[in-house]
C-alpha cells in the first residue's frame, strides 16, 4: 500500500499496483525506496489537487494490471496520432466539464500517466474536429480579439490549407 | 468555475502540441483563427509548425491530408539536429522582398523575373531583379516593364531570360487559341529590343484542341534566333510543332513528322532547349505510359546537318511512369535531370551531354533505373544521392547538381563534372551545405536556388503559415 499526499494535505491510501499507473510516483518511490510520496503543488499552487486527483485516481484504479507504455516504445507515438477512438469506459470517466477536463490532463501530465494523458488530448481534438471556427469560439467561451485587418490576413494565410 | 477560454490557452505548450498531434493540420489552421490566443500559441510551436511545413509540403506534392512524415518523437529529435547544426551555419546576407500573387516566375542565374498584376482587374507588369553578389561585386538592380496592351483575361505562357543576351522576353497568349504576344526589353538600358520587333503570331486553329508554347531563345552561329515551338494536337491525337525566328518572323522549325505518330493521353510535358552553339532541341515525351523518352531535334537553321537528328533516349521504367524534370544548358553543354515514378517507387537520373564533342556523355542513374541511348555510348553510374529534389544547373563548363535535403533543411551542393580543360572531370568531392537564414525548417518545393558566377542566390518563400507573397533572397560565396 502506498500513502499520497496532495496538496492540500488530503492523504488517500492505494494499491502500489494502482500507484504505479503514475511514472512520476513509480520513479519517485523506486528511487526513494519510500511507500509515501508526496507530490508538490501543482502550477504553483493554483491548483486544488484533491477533485482531479479523484478521478485521476479512479482512472488508475480502473486501469490497474494493465501493461504500462514503455518511453521507448518506438510506435507509442505512431499509436497515438492514428487512433482519435477512446474507449467506452474512458469516454464516459472523461465526460466532465471543462475545467475538470484541463485539470485531469494537467494532473496527467504532472503526475506522467501517459494513457490517460492521450484519453484528454484526445477529447479535446474530437471536440474541436468538424466544427467551424465560430463554433469552437461558441463551445470554449472563446473572445474573437482579432482586428478586422488580422482575420483578412490570417484567412489569407490559411488560403493553401482550406477545406477542399 | 474558472474562465474556460482562459484555462484552454493555459495549458502549458506542451500540452498543447500533444492535443494538437490529435488534430490534422487543417484542424490546427482553423484553432489559429480563433483568437490572438491561439495564433500565437501554434506559432510559437516549432513541433506544430514543422507538422504544418511538412504537411504544406505534402499538399504541394500531391501527397493525401492525411500524410504525416514521422512520429512527434522523431520530429522534436529532428529539430534538435537543426538546432544543434545550425549554431555552426554562417549567416548569409540576407534581402527580403516581396513578391505579389497573381505572378508567373522564374529564377535563373542571378536573377528572378516576374510578371503580375496588383490585383485580378490590374494590368499586367513583369519585374525583372538582378540580386546582388557579394562575391562577384555584382549590385542590385530592377527592371520594370508595363505591359499595358494585354487584356485582362491573357494569360502569361513562358518568359525567359538571357542576362548573357541583354534580354528579357515575355511570351503572351491571350487566350488558349488566339494572339500570341511577345515582349522584349534589354537590359542595359531598359528599352524594347530594337531588332525584336513586339510580335504577334496568331495561328492557333481553334478546331485542334488547346495550344502549348514552348518559347525559348537561342543563339545559333552568333545569329539571335527566337524559336517558339508550339504544338497543337487535332482531334486524331496528332500534333504540329512550329518555331519562328524572331529577327525575321519567319517559320524556321515546322512539323516534324516524326511527332505526329505521339498519342496525346493525357498531359504532355515539353520542354525546348537550345544545347548551345550547335543548336538542338529537346522534347521529352512522356506520353508513351511503357517508355516515357527523351527526344533531340536537330538545329532547325541551316546549313548546319542534323547532329541532334531526332535522337530518342528511351527511358526504361515501369507502365504508368509519370515524371518530374530539369534542364539546364550552358556554351555546350546540357545537364538533365528527373526522376520517374510508377507504382511508387521513384527512379532518379542525371545525365550531361557536351555538344560540342557528342562523344562525352556522362550519366548518373538511381540504383535499378538504366537510359538507353540509341546513338551514343551508354554509361551508367549509380548515384545514389540522386533525389527528385535535385536541381542540375550548368555555369561555365561545370555542372552543378543542387540537392534540396528536405529533412535536413539545407541545399547541398555539387560540381558533379568539370569540362574544363578539353576534359571530362568528375568531381564529386566539392559538395557544400548552404545554410539557410532564419530558423531552421524543412524546405518547400518552392524554395528555389540558383547559381551565378561564384555565387549560389537561395530564394527562400516566408516562413509564415504557407505565405507564398514574400521571399528572400541571399548570396552566399561558393
Amino acid at each position: 500500500m502506498v500513502l499520497l499526499v496532495t496538496s492540500d494535505n488530503k492523504n488517500f491510501v492505494v494499491d502500489r499496483e494502482v500507484a504505479d499507473r503514475s511514472v512520476f510516483v513509480k520513479n519517485t518511490l523506486e528511487a526513494r525506496g519510500l511507500s509515501i510520496a508526496t507530490p508538490p503543488m501543482l502550477n504553483g499552487g493554483c491548483f486544488e489537487l484533491t477533485s482531479p486527483f479523484l478521478q485521476v485516481l479512479e482512472y488508475c484504479q480502473h486501469h490497474r494490471g494493465e501493461p504500462l507504455p514503455t518511453t521507448d516504445d518506438a510506435n507509442a507515438d505512431e499509436n497515438r496520432k492514428r487512433t482519435t477512438d477512446i474507449g467506452e469506459w474512458d469516454r464516459k470517466f472523461i465526460t466532465v466539464d471543462h475545467e475538470m477536463l484541463f485539470e485531469i490532463i494537467l494532473a496527467a501530465n504532472y503526475l506522467d500517466i501517459k494513457p490517460l494523458l492521450d484519453v484528454g488530448c484526445k477529447t479535446i481534438g474530437n471536440m474541436v474536429k468538424g466544427k467551424s471556427p465560430e463554433e469552437v469560439r461558441k463551445l470554449f467561451d472563446i473572445v474573437n480579439d482579432f482586428t478586422p485587418e488580422e482575420e483578412a490576413q490570417i484567412k489569407k494565410e490559411n488560403e493553401w490549407a482550406e477545406d477542399p | 468555475m474558472s474562465e474556460p477560454a482562459v484555462a484552454f490557452v493555459c495549458l502549458p505548450l506542451e500540452l498543447w502540441e500533444c492535443i494538437l498531434l490529435q488534430l490534422t493540420p487543417w484542424e490546427v489552421l482553423k484553432l489559429r483563427r480563433l483568437n490572438r490566443g491561439f495564433r500565437d500559441l501554434i506559432d510559437g510551436s516549432s513541433t506544430t509548425q514543422y507538422r504544418i511545413q511538412m504537411f504544406e509540403e505534402a499538399v504541394e506534392e500531391g501527397v493525401g491530408s492525411d500524410w504525416l512524415p514521422m512520429n512527434l518523437a522523431d520530429r522534436r529529435s529532428q529539430l534538435e539536429k537543426y538546432r544543434s547544426r545550425w549554431n555552426h551555419f554562417d549567416r548569409a546576407t540576407q534581402e527580403t522582398f516581396a513578391i505579389p500573387p497573381f505572378n508567373f516566375r522564374i529564377c535563373q542565374k542571378g536573377y528572378i523575373a516576374y510578371v503580375f498584376r496588383k490585383d485580378r482587374n490590374s494590368m499586367f507588369c513583369a519585374r525583372i531583379i538582378r540580386l546582388p553578389s557579394t562575391s562577384n561585386g555584382v549590385r542590385r538592380r530592377e527592371w520594370v516593364l508595363n505591359l499595358e496592351m494585354l487584356p485582362l483575361d491573357a494569360i502569361v505562357q513562358g518568359i525567359t531570360l538571357q542576362p548573357e543576351l541583354d534580354l528579357f522576353v515575355i511570351i503572351v497568349i491571350s487566350n488558349a487559341y488566339t494572339v500570341l504576344q511577345t515582349y522584349t526589353l534589354q537590359l542595359s538600358d531598359g528599352q524594347p529590343h530594337p531588332a525584336l520587333p513586339t510580335l504577334e503570331v496568331v495561328y492557333a486553329d481553334p478546331g485542334l484542341g488547346p495550344l502549348v508554347v514552348a518559347p525559348h531563345l537561342c543563339v545559333t552561329r552568333s545569329r539571335l534566333a527566337f524559336v517558339i515551338v508550339y504544338l497543337q494536337p487535332d482531334s486524331r491525337g496528332t500534333c504540329t510543332l512550329r518555331g519562328y525566328e524572331l529577327c525575321t518572323g519567319r517559320v524556321i522549325l515546322d512539323e516534324f513528322g516524326d511527332f505526329s505518330k505521339i498519342d496525346f493521353i493525357d498531359d504532355f510535358w515539353l520542354l525546348v532547349q537550345n544545347v548551345g552553339p550547335t543548336g538542338g532541341f529537346i522534347l521529352w515525351d512522356t506520353t508513351n505510359p511503357t517508355t516515357p523518352s527523351v527526344w533531340f531535334l536537330q538545329d532547325p537553321t541551316p546549313p548546319y546537318p542534323g547532329i541532334f537528328d531526332k535522337q530518342r533516349i528511351e527511358m526504361t521504367t515501369s507502365p504508368g511512369a509519370t515524371g518530374v524534370f530539369n534542364m539546364d544548358s550552358s556554351q555546350r553543354i546540357l545537364a538533365i535531370s528527373g526522376c520517374m515514378a510508377a507504382k511508387g517507387v521513384w527512379k532518379w537520373f542525371a545525365f550531361v551531354i557536351r555538344s560540342s564533342a557528342l562523344t562525352s556523355l556522362a550519366l548518373g542513374a538511381s540504383r535499378g533505373a538504366t537510359i538507353k541511348w540509341q546513338k551514343w555510348k551508354e554509361q551508367t553510374t549509380t548515384v545514389e544521392w540522386l533525389s527528385r529534389r535535385c536541381i542540375v544547373q550548368v555555369e561555365g563548363s561545370r555542372v552543378f547538381i543542387l540537392r534540396r535535403l528536405f529533412l535536413e533543411g539545407k541545399f547541398d551542393l555539387t560540381v558533379v563534372y568539370d569540362f574544363s580543360r578539353g576534359a571530362r572531370k568528375e568531381q564529386r568531392s566539392t559538395s557544400l551545405h548552404l545554410p539557410l537564414v532564419g530558423m531552421p525548417r524543412v524546405l518547400k518545393t518552392h524554395d528555389w536556388l540558383a547559381i551565378s558566377g561564384n555565387t549560389v542566390i537561395l530564394l527562400e518563400s516566408c516562413l509564415g503559415m504557407g505565405s507564398r507573397q514574400a521571399s528572400t533572397a541571399i548570396t552566399l560565396s561558393v
